[in-house]
């Protein structure tokens, strides 16, 4: 027969004695059990918090009209930026494992900041390779548990147009190909050398999986014969969703734990490919991203 | 809290001194349900997280200008069962964590912005050894929907980092965590968060600032037996779903036993096991309750904040021939919008967010952040007073990815016009803020908050509006729900829904070059979904 463990050390049996101090001891322990019950004793004992990253990238309209500002062509990237930095830098590769395999490797910008340049540089100067968006967060004195990842990227018409089909200028696969260049990443800072990405630990990564697995659906929805909501997916002129080429990346049940005060990095890495379709050299305005990390948190004393 | 009998020496022991104590716990944790007032935790905690894709060279005016254009209201309504409550049987909130960071390429150094002259287009370039200090307030006023608004004065926490801890090549505060913290957030004041850098002239990429708060836990939504009080909630109606076990007592003056059915030891054990397989409450995935419930405070406060029209500036005006204008790095026409074209009705655009559904939730208010700001800093934001020009906000439950069908069940909308339209936007107001004098020149931000009133009726909220939302994705024994909306129907998702889907549409059928004010502001509006969610 098992012992009690849980709310006393006290031991009750057939054959052994038994006395009011031990009965007291054990009604005292169930007491201050019951009235401060541990959260190690739920089994239940998570919340989950969603954290949302979300923009609008621009048209083809609005980066015309940026140019027009500046007197220069702008590339508007932000917040994307390459993924590589100079040799010279602390950290010339900050992400781990996403070279694709038909690029050539550490390409890196020409140049930091150098006032004695003559200018004017061109982004062609900045950006190759890949381009990349992260955010960051610093986790606090409670671990948390990486529960899952969401990338969301629509798709329409016009505008944010894509299929994700390689076409027969496409570096990354032959033409007629699902494309499976975008890598999802999340970093943790080394404890003890937090600024050198060199030693971080990759907690998550999804990559190499075909853009036709993530397919939001198969088919084109017939927007005006289903059941929809207001303001209605009909109800903007010019603007047509495709559902069938959208993508839903939903990773779930990931279960990853992280320890307190860990520095996380969270990562969308793209292409640049300038005669491909799918992405071309403004890959970030061929769809809108909406990027979800859910984690779960402990509940906390007052 | 449970408070039992003494046992003191020389007493004669009695069933009830035993028993009654295990009777007791064992009716809290399979009849009753235990409350956050007997856990040692019993709080839960929600994130207000907010992020930034791109802060603009020039969000201040000069280096020493405490101000900024870069700020992001919020407001945390109590949640529905104690809205019309009186102040004082409201739960509040605390301010525990924050983290602050930017992208920095991982390196000691700031990044040129986006170019704004006809200088070096380094965007995203590194300047080494040049860090972009900044810091973020929190800022509290009072509510007020009347007049132009207010400026939130009320410093109530401020975190600074400066350039030097953003250069060290060992240790840098990026990201940059603050923990005890203990800032009282109440539910009838509205918030601002600034985000102010330190020098004018530098630009910030991917600024994410992720506050994190506590709140007591309360108890999940429960519907009533005519299903009226939760719509689209399961058939379970969310009841405690329990197992009573009692104790069983011997006769008095019965030989005290341990092992035998009324035995001491076969009683305490009935407790010991409860707790050995750990004590259950909240919701699986799909919306099932668990088996043999003990926690009756299972549902903690929840705030998804999503960004729309993000990294987008528009007004009526077009930027000016002025090349080294500070704004031109961000400054669209309103034709440049998603689908817009120029003159009389042409303008209509719209963003939209999925965010999958991972684990129930209950809807409680939808509030948004409408942005006026301008990004130019000496020029003056305005409320659009065109008629026509209409705002329209949508929140529903998807089910379509990867489905057999597709269906969208609206759980909050709101549309609006500027005060003297058909549907005048103080309709819906719940805050306003604006900083400046008159929306004058040294202007700094102006917002609406406003309430976006979940559909169906008889709820509590800042206006009239329907009774809380459940939503998860439901499954065989989950899928049939209660009816929602007006007139009540079954939720056309079917107990199906698979994320949210936020919707945000401008337009206007007159000319958008007469709008006379900021179709969007700098740098962009919010939505914000409040609820319960649930102990995982």
């Amino acid at each position: 027969m098992s012992s009690l463990r849980r709310f006393t050390s006290q031991q009750f049996s057939d054959g052994t004695t038994i006395d009011g101090n031990r009965i007291e001891k054990a009604l005292q322990d169930l007491e201050n059990w019951s009235n401060g019950i541990e959260d190690s004793n739920f089994a239940n004992r998570w919340m989950q918090s969603q954290l949302v990253f979300k923009y609008l990238p621009p048209t083809s309209d609005s980066d015309s009209q940026l140019s027009t500002n500046t007197g220069f062509a702008n590339h508007k990237s932000a917040p994307f930026l390459p993924i590589y930095n100079d040799k010279t830098d602390q950290n010339p590769h900050r992400l781990k494992g996403t070279r694709l395999d038909w690029q050539d490797g550490y390409n890196p910008p020409t140049l930091n900041y150098d006032p004695t340049a003559a200018p004017p540089r061109t982004p062609d100067d900045i950006y190759k390779d890949q381009v990349v968006w992260t955010s960051l967060l610093a986790v606090g004195e409670d671990p948390i548990i990486i529960d899952s990842v969401d990338a969301v990227f629509l798709t329409y018409d016009a505008e944010y147009i894509n299929d994700w089909i390689y076409g027969s200028s496409s570096s990354g696969g032959a033409a007629g190909t699902y494309s499976n260049d975008i890598h999802l990443e999340i970093t943790a800072d080394n404890p003890f050398l937090p600024n050198l990405q060199l030693k971080n630990t990759v907690l998550f990564h999804k990559y190499l999986s075909t853009a036709e697995a993530a397919q939001f659906c198969n088919q084109p929805i017939t927007l005006a014969s289903i059941s929809d909501m207001n303001p209605s997916l009909t109800s903007v002129t010019r603007m047509n969703p495709t559902h069938e080429h959208s993508l839903s990346m939903n990773l779930d049940d990931l279960n990853i734990p992280v320890p307190p005060f860990t520095r996380l990095r969270f990562s969308l890495v793209l292409p640049l490919d300038s005669g491909c379709p799918v992405w071309g050299t403004k890959p970030w305005k061929n769809f809108i991203p909406t990027l979800s990390l859910n984690i779960l948190e402990r509940t906390v004393s007052g | 809290m449970a408070n039992f009998k003494r046992l003191t020496r020389g007493l004669k022991l009695l069933t009830d001194h035993v028993y009654t104590p295990v009777s007791t716990v064992l009716s809290n944790l399979t009849s009753t349900g235990v409350s956050e007032s007997d856990y040692d935790k019993k709080f839960g905690t929600f994130r207000i997280n907010i992020n930034i894709p791109y802060v603009n060279n020039f969000p201040k005016q000069t280096d020493d200008d405490r101000n900024t254009a870069i700020t992001v209201p919020f407001v945390l309504p109590a949640l529905q069962e104690e809205f019309d409550l009186d102040n004082s049987e409201i739960e509040d909130y605390e301010l525990i964590e924050i983290s602050v960071s930017q992208d920095t390429r991982g390196e000691a150094g700031r990044l040129l912005g986006i170019r704004r002259n006809q200088e070096v287009n380094g965007e995203g370039v590194i300047v080494p050894g040049e860090g972009n200090g900044f810091t973020v307030y929190l800022m509290e006023k009072e509510t007020e929907t009347t007049g132009i608004g207010s400026r939130a004065k009320n410093e109530i926490f401020k975190i600074n980092i400066p350039d030097v801890l953003l250069l060290d090549s060992l240790s840098r505060a990026n990201p940059f965590v603050q923990t005890g913290i203990s800032v009282p957030i109440r539910h009838d004041r509205s918030y601002l968060l600034e985000f102010v850098p330190t020098k004018n002239g530098q630009a910030f990429f991917s600024v994410t600032i992720s506050l994190k708060l506590k709140r007591k836990l309360t108890s999940r939504d429960v519907n009533n037996a005519g299903q009226t009080d939760v719509q689209n909630m399961p058939a379970h109606l969310g009841a405690f779903n329990n197992v009573a076990q009692t104790a069983n007592a011997p006769a008095s003056n019965a030989q005290i036993e341990s092992d035998s059915a009324t035995g001491v030891y076969t009683n305490f054990k009935l407790i010991d096991s409860i707790i050995s397989r750990g004590l259950r409450g909240g919701y699986e995935k799909s919306g099932r309750r668990r088996y043999a419930e003990n926690l009756k405070s299972d549902a903690g406060y929840e705030v998804i904040a999503v960004p729309m029209f993000a990294s987008w500036f528009a007004s009526n005006q077009s930027p000016g021939p002025v090349i080294a204008d500070e704004a031109r790095d961000i400054w669209s026409d309103p034709q440049d919008f998603p689908w817009a074209l120029a003159g009389a009705g042409g303008f209509n655009t719209m963003d939209r967010a999925i965010i999958p559904l991972h684990y129930p939730m209950t809807i409680h208010h939808v509030l948004i952040g409408v942005n006026y700001t301008h990004a130019k800093r000496d020029q003056a934001a305005v409320r659009p007073t065109q008629l026509t020009f209409t705002h329209e906000v949508g929140v529903g439950l998807l089910q379509g990815i990867r489905a057999e069908d597709f269906a969208v069940q609206q759980i909050a909308h709101a549309q609006w016009n500027p005060t003297g339209g058909a549907n005048p936007i103080d309709n819906y107001l719940v805050d306003r803020m604006a900083s400046g004098i008159s929306l004058s020149t040294n202007f700094y931000y102006l917002w609406d908050i406003l309430s976006c009133p979940l559909v169906g009726t008889g709820g509590n909220g800042y206006i009239a509006q329907g009774k809380p939302v459940f939503a998860a994705k439901g499954e065989t024994g989950t899928n049939i729900r209660s009816n929602i909306g007006t007139p009540a129907a079954l939720p056309v998702t079917r107990g199906g829904e698979q994320a949210l889907d936020i919707r945000w549409k401008i337009s206007d059928t007159a000319d958008s070059a007469t709008v006379n004010g900021s179709i969007v502001g700098w740098p962009g509006h919010w939505v914000y979904i409040i609820g319960k969610k649930h102990l995982i």
